[in-house]
């Protein structure tokens, strides 16, 4: 299959697979993922195959599509 | 008694919020500060007084008559002669303690021939009286905007809440009331949500914080601090707590860092909202709101550099007794002010308060404030997409 295109931080990647866990999606934000081992992100993302703004829980899988853009950001500053 | 006799008549209320200056004083109306022209063609100020009549409960009945009293000389035309339409005699004669009068008056209002209620009564007076005063001096106005202290011991603030008078919403607004508020942490997002949550008529709102308020929470907070208050280098909790007792009287500022040791100061609270970045601390509250059944908002942003343009999310989790099973996978316990090379503490002034915005707006709806169909407990705003994406529905 041909290769799909995708943002992840405003940054455009292109993927060669459909299917991404969590785990992977923050992977392709961060090569190495900064901050501690035990930091939590939050991933949502838009103009997916449901279009509307999507949360991705820890654990979950997503189908992604071309054009599809994520954003994973640890959510501990206040 | 006072105040709720004005709110519970339109009539008065509809003085007041036309920015008259209002008072009862013993059964009397007075509206003061009415400008009038003296026999010396000069502008000065005067009081209309107005016996009140029966009240039932506390409704008051329309005026009985159509006469009024007046505190000052005696009004006139622009050219020093007394304004005839409106004489009625000219005595000193104390209608009540405190209450001197000076003039009387008599008019009639035409074509009625009686006065509908007190604001028909007071502003066709003050329009006899102030009239000639303003072709002398055409900004002379009755309508000073002065703000009333509140007199009314029930009420949190220090002075009344207009705007809810104003646009007819109080009784949304009292779904706020009387309850105990906590917001722990106030730096960026945290002195937001107290900005926002002092102009709720909640009962009590306690703030924690142990640190110093410095040059850059400076430009993290509402307001606009004094370069002479950043030197004296006051604590964060005494900083703000000063500042929004002026207008609230319920804020208890405590310039601790809540944790473990002494969380059990929250056990009263109707709700709290967790504004730190002390991870440690705030799993060991955490814990205890659960097992308190106390309903809690954690808010947190992420924000990095892309090039040289900024991106990122702001994340607010929302938790009750009902819906308390979700939030291990959202809220984060990292010690978030710590910086290394990966992480930079990025906040902004406008994303601290859009966070505690958002924060403000869900516990509103927990109060039935506003409607609520989605009914997420977790919600993120996406910069670069402008978009908010919720999940955990209940």
């Amino acid at each position: 299959m041909k290769d799909i295109t995708i943002v992840v931080n405003a940054t455009p990647k292109t993927v060669p697979k459909e299917d991404f866990t969590f785990d992977e999606i923050v992977k392709l934000a961060y090569e190495t993922p900064p901050y501690g081992e035990n930091t939590l992100f939050a991933v949502s993302y838009r103009k997916g195959h449901g279009h509307k703004d999507t949360i991705l829980d820890p654990g979950e899988s997503v189908k992604v599509k071309d054009g599809m853009i994520f954003d994973v950001t640890a959510t501990d500053k206040s | 008694m006072s105040q709720q006799l004005i709110n519970r008549s339109a009539d008065l209320k509809q003085l007041r919020e036309d920015d008259y200056d209002i008072e009862i004083r013993r059964g009397h109306l007075l509206l003061k500060s009415v400008p009038y022209v003296n026999s010396k063609r000069e502008v000065r100020k005067g009081i209309l007084v107005v016996p009140l009549g029966d009240v039932s409960g506390d409704v008051i009945h329309p005026p009985s008559d159509h006469t009024a009293f007046f505190i000052g000389g005696h009004p006139c035309n622009a050219d020093g002669s007394e304004i005839t339409k409106i004489k009625h005699s000219s005595e000193t004669k104390e209608l009540a303690k405190g209450v001197v009068v000076n003039h009387m008056f008599s008019a009639k209002p035409k074509p009625e021939g009686k006065y509908r209620d007190y604001h028909h009564k007071m502003t066709t007076y003050v329009a006899l009286i102030s009239g000639p005063a303003r072709t002398i001096e055409p900004s002379a106005t009755a309508q000073t905007c002065v703000v009333a202290e509140s007199t009314d011991e029930e009420s949190p603030f220090c002075y009344p809440d207009s705007a809810s008078t104003r646009s007819g919403i109080e009784a949304v607004t009292a779904k706020v009331e009387g309850k105990k508020i906590a917001i722990v942490g106030v730096g960026g997002t945290g002195s937001y949500v107290l900005d926002l949550i002092a102009k709720t008529p909640v009962q009590e709102i306690h703030i924690y914080d142990g640190d110093a308020f410095a040059n850059h929470n400076a430009f993290r907070s509402p307001g606009a601090a004094a370069l002479e208050e950043l030197k004296q280098r006051p604590l964060k909790a005494k900083y703000f707590g000063d500042r929004y007792l002026k207008m609230h009287r319920g804020v208890h500022a405590h310039d601790d860092y809540l944790d473990e040791d002494n969380v059990e100061a929250l056990r009263g609270m109707d709700f709290v909202f967790l504004c730190l970045d002390r991870g440690a601390d705030k799993r060991a509250i955490l814990n205890r709101l659960l097992e308190w059944g106390i309903p809690f908002i954690d808010v947190g942003m992420g924000v990095d550099t892309v090039g040289d343009m900024l991106r990122g999310k702001l994340r607010v989790t929302t938790v009750t007794p009902q819906k308390n099973d979700h939030w291990p996978k959202s809220i984060p316990f990292s010690e978030g002010a710590v910086e290394n090379d990966y992480s930079r503490n990025i906040q902004i002034a406008e994303l601290n308060a859009l966070n505690a915005a958002l924060a403000v707006i869900k516990w509103k709806k927990l109060c039935g404030f506003y409607v609520d169909l989605e009914k997420e407990h977790l919600s993120m705003y996406i910069i670069d997409g402008n978009g908010i994406a919720n999940g955990d529905l209940a």
